[in-house]
């Protein structure tokens, strides 16, 4: 008698808790859901906005504009490899001329010799924090460094107005070239460069205080000089933060455009090859008195050509930098075999006793 | 004591940055004073580095269309390729301020500013830009503001009324004293002929109605904007405090926003050039606001003081033959 009690409390219980195992797993599939849901939003935005800006900036090509008495679209060919944005009407082939190619030439250009002063900056100053510094100095100086990261473009423009243009200016005169005025690819640079410090060091610093302490205190137990073990250990351990570090960076620095806008000017005319002469990058052309231009009118179109190939050229960088990362840090993933061969070959460059047999 | 050793360097590396940072703006400072004073400074061997508008700018429109130059308005191939583009009126200020050896145009209403930042005015032709050569028409490098209205209201009379009356109020001497303290250029004879509101309002019964539930869109050119949102706010007191909604991205919204291809976004559109072969209003929809100069400046520095149409012509154009200060001062 008790023990059917018994039995029966027990199959209650069973029943009870299969049913809560249920109501809980009916839960956590809505709330995966959701989340799967949310996810869903966050990674549509991508493939919206870049969807957005391929089909709007390939209209121009397709669509016939009739401009100031002229109909047409726009050139094909004159759009990679014209001097000037808008090079008005040819009358041979009947489409309007926008050039996007110098821009390219002119945005990697610039934002190359940004990079010449930001990334080896960057990585001594993160050095600096990470392994040098008292710790009062570190906290101080990464508390600084945190703070120019969140310094909005448009300050680091004014900042630029009033103090990078007097100061390119004055170099410039200093070395004779009278008719600088300061505002110039040279000035855009130092104001990229400064804008993209901040990522670069933040990132940097982080892997360089995750080193495994004990390879430090081997080396130095080896006899390496403090020197040596910050450059040889801890820089070639936090090789891969440091590309990390490299890649946000250069993210930043190609993508910024008002406070390149407000120091490099914008010539109307071809590829800039003195840092002391104005300059005009693809951001800046997309810029320019917009919000002057008709809507849907091929002024305004063109921009979001120049602005699809931005997008092309900051995925192409990102997956080249990506490559070279994993080529030079192949520990952190399985490399493809074309990165193998590259490394191999890079090997090679470095060890000219390097036999060939052995490859094979 | 070795730790106070470790911070020597530290002091070193401050003290450096300080004196950086006063060096920077020292220089800054010697360059505003050095270019007071000088034009012993001024080398005229120097190339000239025209400044321009972008192509959808009015100023720019009008400054072309004066100087021989009408296709470059719209077309940067026909512009010499030392030619550099500046974002605004502002920016068009701030740069020959900035850039000896630059030359560039602007609206006259910024001519203020832009000689209190360190910007020179031109004359044209020989004659200095000043309310009284330009009403009088012997400075002639000039450009009209002009409105457009809608022409179809979709049987909205109360709408209606109040743009009619609105334009009329403009040509009113209330209206007109308001355009001249925004910077628009007035002849003052006009100013005393004008009739006031208080003698036409009886034209239009029943504007000072309560029109507080009615929106009235504006919109059209930027350099008009400051005009019209006075006009705007002075005329809603009088005609029944109407809601005035201001939207301004420039010339070419104008017509399209009032009888062209987005026709009914703007009640009214404003525009600080003539209006084009393909934008023709309605007959009775359309007029001039007042008159607006376009000043030639360059640096404080430049010794230029007088400039022809010709010599802008061959400054600005693929083919001029100006390239360096010495060929206009010469």
């Amino acid at each position: 008698m008790q023990s059917d009690i018994i039995k029966q409390a027990r199959i209650e219980i069973q029943r009870k808790s299969a049913l809560n195992a249920e109501k809980k797993k009916r839960k956590d599939k809505i709330v995966r859901l959701f989340f799967f849901f949310i996810t869903c939003i966050c990674s549509l935005i991508i493939v919206i906005v870049a969807g957005f800006i391929i089909i709007k900036g390939l209209t121009p090509f397709f669509k016939i504009y009739t401009e100031n008495g002229h109909t047409g679209s726009m050139s094909f060919s004159y759009f990679f490899t014209g001097l000037q944005f808008n090079h008005g009407y040819d009358q041979e082939t009947g489409t309007f001329m926008y050039g996007v190619g110098f821009l390219v030439v002119n945005t990697l250009y610039i934002n190359l010799i940004s990079y010449i002063i930001s990334i080896p900056t960057s990585i001594l100053t993160s050095l600096f924090i990470a392994r040098i510094a008292p710790k009062p100095l570190k906290k101080i100086i990464s508390t600084g460094v945190d703070l120019l990261a969140s310094i909005p473009s448009v300050i680091f423009g004014m900042f630029g107005l009033g103090v990078i243009v007097p100061l390119v200016r004055s170099i410039g005169r200093a070395m004779g070239l009278a008719g600088t005025s300061g505002i110039s690819l040279l000035a855009g640079a130092i104001i990229l460069a400064l804008m993209s410090m901040p990522t670069m060091i933040s990132v940097m610093v982080t892997s360089l205080n995750a080193i495994d302490e004990s390879q430090i205190k081997a080396s130095l137990a080896l006899g390496a000089s403090k020197t040596q073990t910050n450059f040889k250990i801890a820089l070639k351990n936090a090789k891969s933060g440091i590309f990390a570090g490299i890649i946000l960076g250069i993210g930043r620095a190609l993508g910024e455009a008002t406070a390149v806008t407000m120091v490099t000017g914008s010539p109307i005319y071809g590829i800039t090859a003195n840092p002391f002469d104005p300059t005009v990058t693809l951001t800046t052309q997309m810029l320019l008195a917009i919000g002057e231009a008709t809507p849907n009118s091929l002024n305004y179109d063109a921009r979001f050509s120049a602005g699809l190939v931005l997008l092309v050229i900051i995925i192409l960088i990102n997956f080249l930098l990506n490559n070279i990362k994993d080529i030079v840090c192949s520990i952190d993933r399985k490399p493809s075999k074309a990165i193998i061969f590259l490394k191999q070959l890079f090997t090679n460059f470095r060890n000219p006793c390097y036999d060939l047999k052995k490859l094979k | 004591m070795k730790k106070t050793l470790r911070f020597v360097p530290l002091f070193a590396c401050l003290t450096l940055l300080a004196s950086c940072g006063g060096e920077s703006t020292n220089t800054s400072n010697t360059g505003a004073s050095s270019s007071q004073d000088t034009t012993v400074d001024f080398d005229t061997t120097q190339e000239i580095t025209p400044l321009t508008r972008d192509t959808n700018s009015g100023t720019r429109e009008a400054f072309f269309g004066h100087i021989d130059l009408e296709d470059a308005a719209s077309d940067d191939s026909l512009l010499t390729t030392s030619a550099s583009v500046v974002a605004s009126n502002g920016d068009m200020i701030s740069n020959l301020a900035t850039d000896e050896y630059a030359i560039g145009y602007f609206s006259f209403d910024s001519i203020t500013s832009a000689t209190d930042e360190g910007v020179k005015v031109v004359s044209f032709e020989g004659v200095t830009p000043s309310e009284d050569t330009i009403v009088s028409g012997e400075y002639s490098l000039t450009r009209h503001f002009n409105y457009i209205v809608r022409n179809d209201f979709g049987g909205d009379s109360v709408k209606e009324t109040i743009v009619d009356a609105f334009v009329a109020y403009m040509g009113t001497a209330e209206g007109l004293n308001i355009i001249q303290t925004n910077g628009g250029v007035v002849d003052p004879e006009t100013i005393n002929n004008a009739p006031t509101w208080a003698e036409i309002s009886a034209n239009y019964p029943g504007i000072s109605d309560d029109h507080s539930d009615v929106t009235i869109n504006f919109g059209g050119s930027t350099s008009v904007e400051e005009i019209a949102r006075q006009l705007s706010a002075s005329f809603s007191t009088l005609a029944g405090n109407f809601i005035a909604h201001h939207d301004h991205t420039g010339s070419g919204a104008a017509y399209s926003g009032t009888q062209g291809d987005d026709a009914g976004t703007l009640d009214i559109g404003f525009l600080s050039r003539e209006f084009n072969d393909s934008e023709v209003p309605a007959e009775n929809t359309s007029g001039v606001i007042c008159t607006d100069a376009v000043i030639i400046g360059v640096n404080e520095a430049n010794p230029l003081t007088n400039i022809t149409a010709d010599q802008c012509h061959n400054i600005y154009a693929l083919d001029g033959t100006i390239d360096t200060w010495d060929d206009i001062l010469g």
